[in-house]
């Protein structure tokens, strides 16, 4: 009688069991793809490339190719994509607004990469005083100028700050809407071929230029393996961009970027990519020596009102996936 | 229980099967419905798309907003099925691409030279095509457009879908649903399962239990009649008086045979009996008459008597076995102590009787086929088994005569008992079941215990 109860009661439990498994089993895509927003930086190329070739696989990966850094915060922003490459300031601002993402990757420190340019003329800090200067303000040219205002013992407000984006800087130059830009590269290539110059003592930021992947905390939950092997293939494929000149694919790249050959080996010199060591070297521990830097960069930026509010708390630096990560 | 043949496994295992089918037959309906939606979806998102971007493209080319242009494209391919999408002029030099590497190629070097050569009649028609390639694995869409106020000035948006991920999600989708639906199902059928044996299988059992044990004289008592006014119920309920309607018929016929048997008896014993004696009293004499005048005769006639009085003694014999003496006189402690004088006399062996008076409780037709049934049990030790020892006993408990006949010799072997024809036990079962007695046979320390437990009330 005992048995009898005792299989009716798991009968019973294993269909139970069924149909919870049945109501609460979570409906989610199986296989769902990483979206990489990337924009024009000639440092993430790597990641196009790879895809180009199929090292990450069309069924795994979609490139979402957006030209303007602005669309490419947005399409994080608004879901459309999962992981995307900014510089560390604009991810700051993100998650000034509040959007729930992860930086699982520094790609490299700008030296060079992001700086003021200005006519003939104009070839210090101070001369811009006053001047019309042409800024992609959602990108990092806030940061670089206000750094080097600040360096030059100005603020924004001692400048006129014309908001463009970066596409746009070429022709308003020539137009003569600016006296100056604050640009990044391969815009700043093409403007240095236009005849505009570096402006000389324009202070090192203490926080170099950083470009980081970033992405979505459901992305660093479900598309973890994507994540690693998109990390994997930027390092890999730097190597192999650094290795040898002219590198395989370069074409594909002067093309992307609109530069030619010249041009595109000068760029090369104005960033350092990070390998994994560095990446792991910055990422982890606790707490991690990027957030420090981070730190270190919204007090600037909050000084400088390109930061409303200190950023929260929460967790924002994922150095798990680099674990993840064969050297 | 035997799960195998079970009603609920069967009846379990039919819903199992027309479950599965079902859910396989709503997979296949899914999976083609939903690919068939997501194709249709991908066609209007294509044309539309196409016409979105040919005329906006238009607009903005015309403004010279190369730049606005170029977003435009690069929004396009948001789209999961977007494989590459190109705006290019007549001469087949890509203004604009969703895949950057492309802008300023010549469409014949990018991966959609095949489809140039269709944007030709496009051009010159400056309606949009969208269609399937033959293998129907990629949708082309070719949009016209007017780069400038100049109407020899065309370009075209072309782009091509990929739907292959889309489809594969989607079929995954419908497997996951069926995954549900055979979960649930699965569930279902298992409470099935435990609901049919509440109603169907537990009943359906204890009404086999029922049945099986009508006819048996074991110790295994019926299980209740089963309450209620449904199927199974009314069966058992009819069953029952069924049962009780054949007893009592068997009852009678027994009762008709002992009361037979008894009036054959009393035939032989008062009839046959004492005409035999008197004939032989008459032989006798003439024996005595013959004895002078003819020695022939004479021994002729001893002879005569001798047989006469061996007739005597079996007749009186047989009248005593088919109307035991002092049954109804002395009632059956008596009829049992001259069973086991029988006994003794007969086959050597030491039986006595002894025990509780039951004749109070018991009435004379019971009193006789237990009598019977004690006979019988002797009967059978003495020829099968071999007994040095036999006991009878009768005890007289709560609710019941038991008659309890124990002996010494080898052990009742039930399977050679089945072998043979068995009459003297058919009719000691019959017996047995005419007075709703049971039967248990059980050994103990070399001793074979036969316990007969008649039920009755005390008078």
């Amino acid at each position: 009688m005992l048995r009898e109860t005792t299989r009716r009661l798991a009968i019973l439990l294993a269909a139970v069991s069924l149909v919870a498994l049945a109501v609460w089993l979570p409906r989610q895509e199986k296989h769902r793809r990483l979206r990489l927003a990337s924009g024009l930086w000639p440092g993430s190329e790597a990641m196009v490339l790879a895809h180009a070739r199929g090292e990450l696989p069309n069924a795994d990966f979609q490139m979402i190719e957006l030209p303007w850094s602005s669309a490419v915060m947005r399409a994080l922003g608004n879901d459309a994509a999962d992981a995307a490459v900014v510089t560390l300031d604009v991810a700051l601002r993100m998650r000034e607004s509040g959007q729930d993402l992860r930086v699982v990757m520094v790609l490299d420190e700008s030296a060079g990469a992001d700086v003021v340019l200005a006519g003939v003329g104009l070839a210090e800090m101070k001369a811009l005083r006053g001047k019309r200067i042409g800024v992609d303000v959602r990108g990092a040219g806030g940061y670089v100028l206000a750094n080097a205002l600040e360096g030059a013992g100005m603020t924004l407000a001692d400048v006129i700050v014309v908001p463009m984006i970066q596409a746009e800087m070429e022709q308003a130059v020539a137009d003569g809407l600016v006296d100056a830009v604050a640009s990044s590269e391969p815009w700043a290539s093409r403007l240095r071929s236009a005849g505009l110059r570096e402006v000389s003592d324009v202070r090192e930021p203490k926080v170099p230029v950083m470009r980081v992947l970033v992405a979505s905390a459901r992305a660093c939950e479900e598309l973890r393996p994507q994540l690693s092997q998109l990390i994997a293939a930027q390092i890999e494929g730097t190597k192999r961009m650094r290795a040898q000149q002219p590198f395989a694919g370069m074409e594909v790249v002067m093309r992307r970027q609109k530069l030619d050959a010249e041009q595109l080996q000068a760029a090369l010199g104005r960033w350092t990519p990070l390998d994994l060591h560095a990446n792991r070297s910055l990422l982890d521990g606790d707490p991690p020596k990027l957030a420090e830097m981070a730190n270190e960069m919204t007090s600037m930026m909050l000084r400088c009102g390109l930061l409303k509010s200190e950023p929260g708390n929460e967790t924002w630096i994922d150095g798990t996936l680099l674990r993840e990560v064969k050297p | 229980m035997k799960m195998p043949n079970s009603i609920q496994k069967r009846i379990s295992s039919i819903v199992l099967l027309f479950g599965c089918l079902t859910i396989g037959l709503n997979n296949w309906r899914s999976q083609t419905w939903l690919v068939e939606r997501r194709l249709d979806r991908l066609e209007q998102e294509a044309q539309d798309t196409g016409s979105r971007l040919s005329g906006l493209l238009q607009h903005l080319s015309r403004r010279q907003q190369e730049r606005a242009a170029e977003l435009e494209m690069a929004y396009a391919s948001l789209s999961h099925d977007v494989e590459l999408g190109v705006v290019c002029d007549d001469d087949g030099l890509i203004r604009y691409s969703t895949q950057l590497q492309w802008r300023g190629m010549r469409v014949e070097d990018s991966p959609l030279s095949g489809e140039w050569a269709e944007t030709k009649p496009v051009m010159e028609r400056m309606t949009t095509l969208a269609r399937w390639n033959k293998a129907r694995t990629k949708f082309i869409v070719v949009a016209p457009f007017y780069e400038s106020y100049d109407v020899s000035d065309k370009a075209v948006v072309m782009i091509r879908y990929d739907p292959a991920i889309s489809l594969e999600q989607v079929r995954q989708e419908a497997w996951d649903e069926s995954f549900r639906q055979a979960a649930v199902l699965l569930a279902l059928v298992l409470l099935l399962w435990l609901a049919l044996d509440e109603v169907v299988g537990r009943r359906v059992r204890g009404l086999l239990r029922q049945v099986s044990v009508v006819g048996h004289v074991g110790k295994e008592t019926a299980p209740a009649t089963m309450s209620g006014n449904d199927e199974l119920a009314l069966v058992s309920q009819e069953f029952e008086q069924a049962v009780e309607r054949l007893s009592e018929a068997e009852k009678m016929v027994v009762g008709a045979a002992e009361e037979e048997r008894r009036r054959i008896g009393r035939d032989l014993h008062d009839d046959l009996c004492q005409r035999l004696s008197a004939t032989k009293m008459k032989t006798e004499v003439m024996v005595n008459a013959s004895a002078e005048t003819s020695p022939e005769v004479k021994a002729l006639a001893e002879q005569v008597v001798k047989e006469l009085q061996d007739s005597v003694t079996i007749a009186r014999g047989l009248a005593r076995g088919l109307s035991p003496v002092g049954l109804d006189a002395n009632g059956l402690r008596d009829a049992l102590e001259e069973l086991a004088q029988f006994t003794r006399d007969a086959f050597q062996t030491s039986c006595f009787a002894e025990g509780d008076d039951v004749d109070a409780v018991l009435d004379f037709h019971e009193r006789e086929l237990l009598f019977r049934v004690a006979q019988e049990l002797v009967m059978n030790a003495c020829k099968h088994s071999r007994p040095t020892v036999i006991s009878i006993t009768t005890l007289l408990e709560e609710n019941a005569v038991v008659l309890r006949v124990l002996h010494d010799g080898e052990p009742f072997q039930p399977a050679v008992a089945a072998s043979g024809t068995g009459m003297g036990l058919h009719l000691m079962t019959q017996r047995i079941r005419a007075l709703g007695a049971t039967l248990e046979r059980t050994v103990e320390t070399d001793l074979t215990i036969n316990t007969v437990r008649v039920p009755c009330r005390k008078k």
